[in-house]
């Protein structure tokens, strides 16, 4: 049924730039109403359809612009109208495809579905941008070529602007030249995962798993990367990295697998969450790639030291075999060992005391007791039932009490529940204890640091140091390395959040190099800032830079509570 | 005193003519009676026991809130010389922990088969239950509160090498012998007649119970001729039942098992009120036919068994009061001298049988109990024939063995 609404609202004074001829491909009639109400409201033209073979005969007897159809449709789908139209009309002009449906996931998923069109909106419709998909319609796909699933997904996730380690590595040197630069890991295929945990810094950086087979131990999922994946992606790298950069340097860089843990921990968010998987033997998984076999012990020395604590998750009963806990939990014969097991009736013969399964005292319909051959016809004056056993159906052993065993998927092997290893399974959180050791660095849980390390200082205030240095050896021009430690840095993190915070140290030394002259050095250190005074004394070093701090805190909303500590070229000799 | 004298000159002043009319009663009830047992054990040898039995030995177990007993009874099981092929424990309707206690027992692969009901179906349903389950050649059904001799199994086993032989009956001695007079006497009363005079009567094929504490049963024997039938009396009944069937029932003599008497005078004459009014019930009601020369359950074996029962149980439970009456009427309260004078007597024969019994119940440490036995005289010729009477008036007149709690209520409303 094809209904052709092709009026146009001329008075309307807000013409579109071109009218477009739209056809309509939806079987909802609120739907359809509710589009051809804006879209001739808005100039073009429209017409409906209300299922696939209407829709055929439409696009065969006219030309349009743009064709919206739905994905689900009584008859045939959406694709299949396109891809019908398509193959009859091969190298004629082609409309522009919309496809409008609840399921994008479901589509994008499939390859040859979403090539087919030039364009997926989802459900429930946003009308205003149907109005301006129609008005600029995306450019036409000229010739689709079915692609293999694989590459899109390849392709799409590796061609985002992030800068991607990919797992497993594409170059075999790959891994030598470090992954400190990359944003994020790409997982592609997941094997040799442990090898991935071992690569020096892959602890402290988000994993994207294009492989569909990660799930929790994955940051994000990018199995069929969509705009809302996209965006997800971003948050989680620029979350990893404020947190990185938040861990002490050392740590950073520790080779020790308990901090390595500690790092993971705090870059995801501060805990260690279990979960429960079927695909993995342990029936674990965790939101991290640390392999199983460390976990426990790692955390039992991180907790020793009050690092993290733990709380108790779930207890896993595991092969003694093989440790897997993909265990079958099933009732037994206590015999024969068969898990065919069915339950039935005793029957107890009140007047020959005999007492037997049910089914012994069964002939046709009727019960007749095989002791004493007479027929039990009144339940609770000649028979009843006190209680239920399983019979085997292998061996035909009865028993109120069936053995309980395990059988292991991974091995097969059979054995009593009590033969089983059994773990406690804890979910982990970092302590304030152990936040703090990873910002302040091992030997740093006390804050009244005097002297600094030259670790700490950015590069361009080492090239500048450097550069002073050898001015003050020279003709013993006077040098001042001041160090601003931000005593509230902390604080304001835990309540505010990295973001604010780092965005108020990022302003607040914006502010402090506008209050200075442009010749000395500013540069942010990963907790303190820094400052190179070249030509001047400590004593006059401190009061410009006391002015500099109260005015570059002044139009600050959070209150860094800034701290100057001075360092002349006597101090740093030492 | 003087009464006393005289009492005693006019004993010896009568001729052995006037004695037997005077002792009429002991000599019809008491002498043939110790005669019978003597004459057996001196005139026939002990049967031979046999080589070790080879076949399989399965134990059913059946109990109602035996959450005490049952572990140890099952591992007293575990430590026998010969251990049992198959345990199957029934918990019948417990209310307490014997459920839990046997499924973990099953666990631990203590037991091997394990049964429970939620209602209360009676001993003897309880032991058919598990006898359906069993595997074993042989059935050993045991009382869960029963603790055994190393060698229990292995002994009660041995008959069967005897392909003739249907049913085994232990030997059951009393454990809690010191706890008061009453456990005293029944530990003489079982060393004389379970150790002495079962063994006797497995000289002459006599063994007519096969007790319910510990017996031990031939597998097809047990089943063709339908397991237990509904209590009380249920042990006796079966071993009645298997006799008609020409099975040769025997007593194990070295298959030692210990159990709990009553301890109280209470507990003890309920249990005995029980046990006559059951065995009443059985011989004259259900299997009254067996005393019929015309029925064809008749058998000339039984009719030893029924004759010792009817005179020495029966008869002379009731011809006692009679005597009682007639003795004093005649001689007034020198009646008093005169029974005195025939317990002195009983006394010695009693002596020489509980000699016999000891000799015979190897390790049973139970010399000492010769002190009892004036006591015991009086409880066995006179306290335990008036028990009797009022059972079997009981029985007769008001069929109280279909009151009993022994099995549970739904039963006796239909039970044979």
């Amino acid at each position: 049924m094809v209904q052709t609404s092709s009026y146009l609202a001329v008075e309307d004074p807000g013409l579109p730039l071109q009218a477009r001829r739209v056809l309509l491909v939806e079987d909802s009639s609120v739907t359809t109403d509710l589009v051809t109400l804006v879209l001739t409201q808005a100039g073009h033209s429209v017409t409906c359809a209300a299922d696939g073979t209407a829709a055929l005969a439409a696009l065969r007897a006219n030309e349009f612009d743009v064709v919206l159809t739905d994905f689900h449709l009584p008859d045939i789908n959406g694709t299949e109208v396109v891809r019908r139209f398509r193959d009859a009309s091969l190298g004629a002009e082609m409309p522009v495809f919309i496809a409008i449906t609840g399921d994008v996931r479901g589509l994008l998923n499939d390859a040859h579905n979403c090539e087919i069109f030039d364009k997926v909106v989802p459900k429930p419709l946003d009308i205003d941008a149907v109005c301006e998909l129609v008005e600029f319609p995306p450019q036409r796909m000229s010739n689709p070529s079915p692609v293999n699933a694989e590459n899109i997904k390849a392709v799409d996730a590796a061609d985002l602007p992030f800068s991607w380690f990919h797992w497993p590595p594409r170059a075999p040197n790959a891994i030598d030249s470090g992954i400190s630069d990359a944003d994020a890991i790409l997982v592609t295929r997941a094997t040799d995962l442990d090898a991935l945990w071992e690569i020096p810094g892959a602890n402290l950086l988000p994993i994207a798993d294009q492989s569909g087979t990660l799930g929790v131990s994955a940051d994000v999922d990018l199995t069929s990367p969509g705009p809302e994946e996209i965006q997800k992606l971003g948050e989680v790298i620029e979350a990893f990295h404020l947190r990185r950069d938040d861990i002490d340097i050392d740590l950073r860089e520790s080779s020790d697998e308990a901090e390595r843990l500690l790092g993971r921990m705090h870059v995801t968010g501060g805990a260690l969450t279990p979960k429960r998987d079927g695909r993995r033997a342990s029936m674990m998984a965790w939101n991290s790639l640390v392999p199983d076999r460390m976990l426990d012990s790692l955390l039992t020395q991180l907790e020793a030291d009050s690092l993290v604590e733990r709380a108790f998750f779930e207890r896993v009963h595991c092969c003694p075999v093989c440790d897997s806990a993909r265990l079958i939990a099933r009732e037994e014969c206590p015999s024969c060992q068969s898990a065919q097991l069915s339950e039935e009736s005793y029957i107890h013969h009140f007047r020959c005391a005999h007492q037997a399964p049910e089914s012994e005292f069964i002939e046709g319909d009727e019960l007749i007791c095989p002791k004493c051959r007479r027929r039990l016809t009144h339940f609770g004056q000649d028979y009843d039932r006190p209680g239920q056993m399983v019979v085997c159906k292998s061996c035909q052993t009865a028993t109120s009490e069936p053995s309980v065993s395990f059988a292991c998927a991974d091995c097969d092997k059979i054995f009593a529940t009590d033969r089983a290893v059994v773990l406690d399974v804890s979910s982990a959180r970092l302590t304030d204890r152990g936040l703090s050791m990873l910002r302040m660095g091992r030997s740093g849980l006390s804050r009244g640091r005097t002297m600094f390390r030259f670790s700490d200082l950015p590069i361009d205030m080492i090239v500048g140091l450097n550069r002073a240095a050898n001015l003050w050896n020279e003709d013993h021009t006077p040098f001042v390395l001041a160090r601003i430690s931000h005593a509230n840095l902390f604080e304001l993190r835990d309540t505010e959040g990295l973001r604010q915070v780092s965005e108020a140290r990022r302003l607040w030394l914006s502010f402090l190099r506008m209050a200075l002259d442009q010749k000395y050095i500013c540069s942010a250190g990963r907790n303190d800032d820094y400052v190179l005074l070249t030509n001047m004394t400590s004593v006059s070093a401190e009061t410009l830079l006391g002015e500099a701090c109260i005015s570059a805190a002044r139009d600050i909303r959070l209150q860094l509570d800034s701290e100057i500590k001075v360092f002349g070229p006597d101090d740093l000799a030492k | 005193m003087e009464q006393f004298a005289l009492a005693i000159d006019y004993l010896f002043a009568q001729s052995w003519a006037s004695l037997l009319a005077l002792y009429w009663f002991v000599i019809v009830f008491e002498l043939p009676r110790y005669g019978l047992l003597f004459g057996t054990m001196v005139l026939l040898p002990a049967r031979k026991p046999g080589p070790e039995y080879k076949g399989r030995v399965s134990v059913m177990l059946a109990g109602h809130c035996e959450e005490e007993a049952i572990e140890r009874c099952v591992q007293a099981l575990h430590e026998q010389s010969r251990p049992p092929d198959q345990i199957v424990v029934v918990s019948d309707g417990s209310d307490d922990a014997m459920r839990s206690i046997i499924r973990r027992m099953q666990v631990q692969g203590l037991i091997d088969l394990a049964h429970a009901t939620d209602l209360r179906s009676g001993k003897s349903a309880g032991v058919n239950l598990a006898a359906g389950s069993c595997t074993g050649d042989v059935l050993v059904n045991v009382d869960a509160d029963c603790s055994f001799d190393r060698h229990a199994i292995r002994e009660i086993a041995r008959p069967f090498h005897d392909p003739a032989v249907g049913a085994v009956c232990g030997c059951i001695r009393t454990r809690n012998v010191n706890r008061s007079l009453i456990t005293r006497f029944q530990a003489i009363e079982y060393l004389v007649s379970i150790s002495l005079g079962r063994y006797a009567a497995d000289r002459i094929e006599q063994v007519t119970c096969v007790s319910g504490a510990f017996g031990a049963f031939r597998r097809d024997a047990f089943l063709n001729a339908g397991g237990l039938d509904a209590g009380g009396g249920e042990d006796f009944d079966l071993t009645m039942r298997m006799r008609q069937q020409n099975w040769s029932v025997r007593f194990a003599i070295g298959a030692i098992c210990y159990t709990d008497v009553p301890e109280t005078w209470r507990t003890f004459v309920r249990q005995r009120f029980r046990w006559e009014r059951d065995a009443v019930r059985l011989r004259y009601r259900k299997h009254a036919a067996q005393m019929n020369p015309f029925s064809h359950a008749f058998r000339l074996s039984e009719l030893t068994g029924e004759i010792e029962f009817l005179l020495f149980n029966v008869i002379a439970a009731i011809a006692l009061p009679f005597y009682l009456i007639w003795l004093f009427e005649i001689y007034g309260t020198m009646a008093i001298t005169i029974l005195l004078a025939a317990q002195i007597g009983l006394l010695l024969i009693d002596t020489l049988v509980f000699v016999a019994a000891i000799s015979v119940a190897k390790g049973s440490k139970s010399g000492w109990l010769l002190l009892y036995l004036p006591g015991y005289g009086v409880f066995g010729g006179l306290v335990m024939r008036f028990v009797r009477v009022a059972a079997y008036l009981q029985e007769w007149l008001f069929y109280a063995s279909y009151k009993d709690t022994y099995v549970p209520s739904k039963v006796h409303k239909v039970r044979e």
